[in-house]
């Protein structure tokens, strides 16, 4: 089967998941009560019935400290002769929140640790250890008043805006965690910056203006890490002669700009409606670019020195942009429509091929040309979710962007359309939920698929275990599943969640 | 896995709603008439600024236990035409502060409104209403159990004109769904209620679940009484227990308690029903 051709197949096989549901729901079964076996028709018997008596406690105190740890492991389905432990990760996340009257005040903190890097712990280069190995960051850390129609939040915080669940052009306040696309929590995803968010609340309406005081563009995948587009390009000149020369360099991420800096502040403002039949809303911003651009290194500096510096740089750009949703029986249709004006952009080809033989003097030739040029993009979302056969929900979203001035020969795949595909289905009054997601780059998946399955079984209240597989189909084209050639992986999970105080 | 058992249309306090019987009934003595029965329980007063905590116990088969607590809260439009209603999620931790927002319009043809606040996405997101015989929240109750239903969509008889149940004289009156629409919602073949007389609400119902051929019961019991804010008093039921029998066998059992019950509280306003402030 060609790579093409296998996420049309996987779509057909959702799509025929969903018909047999559906058929299988369609079939109207007989009225007549006498088939159910029942007692006698008016009878009604208690006698078996077992006597529950709830206990939960209630409450009262305006503090409250919550909190959940995970373990997760992962095994690469298609190293298994070699290393096979991809993941060993455990995590704790602590919440402390006070919230009194008008008053709310939150304190947030994670830590995760991953050994898996224990195991050829000498194959990883320090970046990679560093971004995968261990993490301990703040959350959400702000205090907020809400006095009568206004609502004010000062600290690190977490703004969502825009329709999408999944994709969406309009949701660009936080930055990501991008570290592993695909197998991120949603919890995760986001991550909080510093910021002062002010919302004046009038009826359905909400005005709403944001400052973002801290410049953070999110935990991204290392050069030579698991997940790094920029593994496989340098991977590329391995099997020729320069490989032992690059195999000895550390490759690290660097972003030009400073975390806090005066002149990067950044201004968000938004209006949304949220009202009857429908939700809409416009938004407009000048920030700094999330993605950044990048300046491939010298010959030179490839050479020289045993650290080579992929320094991003993320230029301000203006946008605007516009959302809603709308409800029509079982179907929730939500769109986004976002112009990018002036926006640094990289061009050239990072996907070159490289010949086997070559050596340091051909270097220069070689190393792939990337340029920065601005242009002006439109960004656009449409999404259709349907939840018409009761325990069965599914989800088609559809991203695409537009050129509409600017160079034609990209470097990255930004106005390629993005099509995802969700089904989830729950079995045992929600205590089982099996899941399905899949993700192309292009139409004919020239940038590449994901496919995820996943089935979680609620244990107990708060406990969670989950197991899964995920797999990936880069494509010829550079972007974020280029390179990811032996990345399908089995997951589980175990979560608790827990509340302390 | 909360969004799609949330989903459904009138949920939330409108299990309040129903089972908040008036006293004071515009209803004929002696009266046979069923579908007169059914609509004087519609056209009761309710209440209205009510807040509530809503403890729910579910027992499966094999003995394993799930609770769930949410806080909720609720207000009628002036015309009576609107309901508002607000439910946010206390426990388990891991859905702690999952908050499902209903406009509820009493025109049948208008589509409820609803919104899903998922602490995960950080933002409200507007959900579809239409699947309502689902199982609410994992329980043995259905979405369709906790709204009010248009007599109109039923072929209703007066099986008995008196029936003690619990030591209440009650009416048993059994419904067939006659239109489409009320089939879909309700997945029942027919139902049956027994009907306190003194209350104005259900003490017991029985329905035959179209779906696995299973017959669930309602048990209503702990009524309280309330005082509206014109000074009348209504009864409460506090406590429901619902069990899904398939074959003569008990599948599920579901115990429901409501406490923390306030009526009239000048603090529940239209601002807390606002989608944008979730």
């Amino acid at each position: 089967m060609t790579q093409a051709r296998r996420p049309v197949v996987v779509l057909i096989v959702l799509g025929m998941c969903a018909l047999y549901c559906a058929a299988a729901s369609a079939t109207p079964p007989s009225d007549d009560t006498s088939e159910w076996g029942d007692d006698d028709d008016d009878e009604f018997d208690e006698s078996d019935v077992p006597v529950l008596t709830p206990t939960a406690a209630e409450s009262s105190s305006p503090w409250s400290l919550t909190g959940n740890t995970r373990t997760r492991f992962g095994v690469w389905a298609e190293r298994l002769d070699e290393r096979p432990l991809a993941k060993a990760r455990q995590s704790l996340d602590l919440r402390l929140e006070m919230a009194r009257s008008m008053w709310l005040f939150r304190l947030e903190g994670h830590g995760e640790y991953d050994a898996a890097y224990q195991v050829d712990r000498d194959t990883y280069d320090q970046p990679t250890l560093d971004a995968y190995e261990w993490l301990i960051r703040s959350g959400e850390a702000f205090g907020r008043a809400s006095p009568g129609n206004v609502q004010v939040t000062l600290g690190r915080q977490i703004i969502a805006w825009g329709e999408g669940d999944a994709l969406s052009p309009l949701d660009i306040i936080n930055p990501r965690d991008n570290r592993e696309p695909g197998l991120a929590d949603l919890d995760d995803l986001r991550l909080p910056v510093l910021a002062t968010r002010l919302a004046l609340f009038l009826g359905s309406h909400r005005l709403e203006l944001v400052g973002v005081h801290e410049s953070d563009f999110g935990l991204q995948p290392s050069p030579r890490g698991p997940f790094s587009p920029f593994d496989a390009v340098l991977s590329a000149f391995e099997e020729t002669d320069l490989g032992p020369l690059l195999s000895q360099k550390t490759f690290r991420l660097t972003h030009l700009q400073e975390r806090f800096s005066l002149d990067q502040q950044e201004v968000f403002f938004r209006w949304v409606y949220r009202g009857k039949g429908i939700d809409v809303g416009f938004q407009a911003a000048s920030l700094l670019d999330r993605q950044g651009v990048f300046a491939f290194p010298k010959p030179d500096d490839l050479l020289a020195g045993d650290t080579v510096d992929l320094a991003v740089d993320h230029r301000r750009y203006t946008t605007a942009g516009h959302s809603g949703a709308w409800v029509l029986d079982a179907f929730v249709l939500k769109w986004e429509l976002g112009v990018d004006v002036k926006r640094a952009v990289n061009t050239g080809d990072l996907a070159a091929e490289i010949p086997e033989q070559v050596s340091a003097a051909d270097l220069a030739g070689l190393v792939p040309t990337v340029g920065v040029d601005e242009a002006t993009l439109v960004n656009s979302m449409v999404a259709v979710t349907w939840s018409g056969i009761q325990d069965l929900r599914l989800a088609l979203e559809i991203g695409k962007g537009w050129m509409v001035d600017g160079p034609d020969n990209l470097a990255m795949p930004l106005t390629d359309p993005l099509i995802l595909v969700r089904a989830s289905y729950q079995l045992m009054r929600e205590r089982l939920q099996l899941g399905a997601a899949a993700s192309m780059v292009g139409w004919t998946a020239n940038g590449g698929w994901l496919l995820r399955g996943e089935a979680s079984y609620e244990v107990h209240d708060g406990l969670k275990v989950g197991l899964g597989y995920v797999t990936y189909q880069p494509g010829d084209d550079f972007g974020l599943l280029y390179g990811l050639n032996d990345h399908d992986r089995f997951f589980t999970w175990l979560r608790w969640d827990f509340r302390v105080l | 896995m909360i969004r799609t058992a949330l989903r459904g249309g009138g949920v939330g306090l409108a299990v309040v709603i129903w089972m908040l019987p008036s006293l004071v009934m515009a209803l004929p003595p002696g009266t046979k008439d069923p579908v007169a029965i059914m609509q004087a329980m519609n056209d009761r007063d309710v209440g209205n600024q009510a807040t509530a905590t809503m403890t729910i116990l579910v027992e499966d088969d094999a003995g394993r236990t799930r609770t769930r607590v949410l806080k909720t809260r609720t207000l009628k439009s002036k015309d009576g035409k609107i309901t508002w209603q607000r439910m946010r999620f206390e426990s388990p931790a891991d859905v702690r502060g999952t908050t499902l927002l209903t406009h509820d319009y009493e025109d049948g043809a208008k589509q409820d409104d609803q919104w899903l606040y998922l602490p995960s996405l950080k933002k409200p997101t507007r959900i579809a209403s239409s699947e309502k015989s689902g199982s609410f929240m994992g329980t043995d109750l259905s979405y369709s159990d906790m709204t009010q239903k248009d007599p109109d969509d039923y072929d209703l008889t007066l099986l008995k004109e008196s029936v003690e149940v619990g030591g209440e004289d009650c009416w048993l009156i059994e419904g067939r769904p006659r239109t489409k629409k009320a089939k879909s919602e309700t997945g029942y073949v027919k139902s049956k209620f027994w009907i306190s007389k003194r209350f104005f609400a259900p003490m017991q119902a029985k329905m035959w679940v179209r779906d696995g051929k299973k017959l669930k019961y309602l048990k209503f019991s702990d009524y309280k009484a309330f005082k509206g804010a014109d000074g009348t008093s209504f009864w409460v039921v506090t406590r429901i227990r619902a069990w899904t029998k398939r074959n003569k066998k008990i599948e599920s059992t579901t115990e429901l308690h409501m406490t923390q019950l306030k009526y009239n509280q000048p603090g529940v306003t239209r601002a807390d029903f606002d989608p944008s402030r979730l």
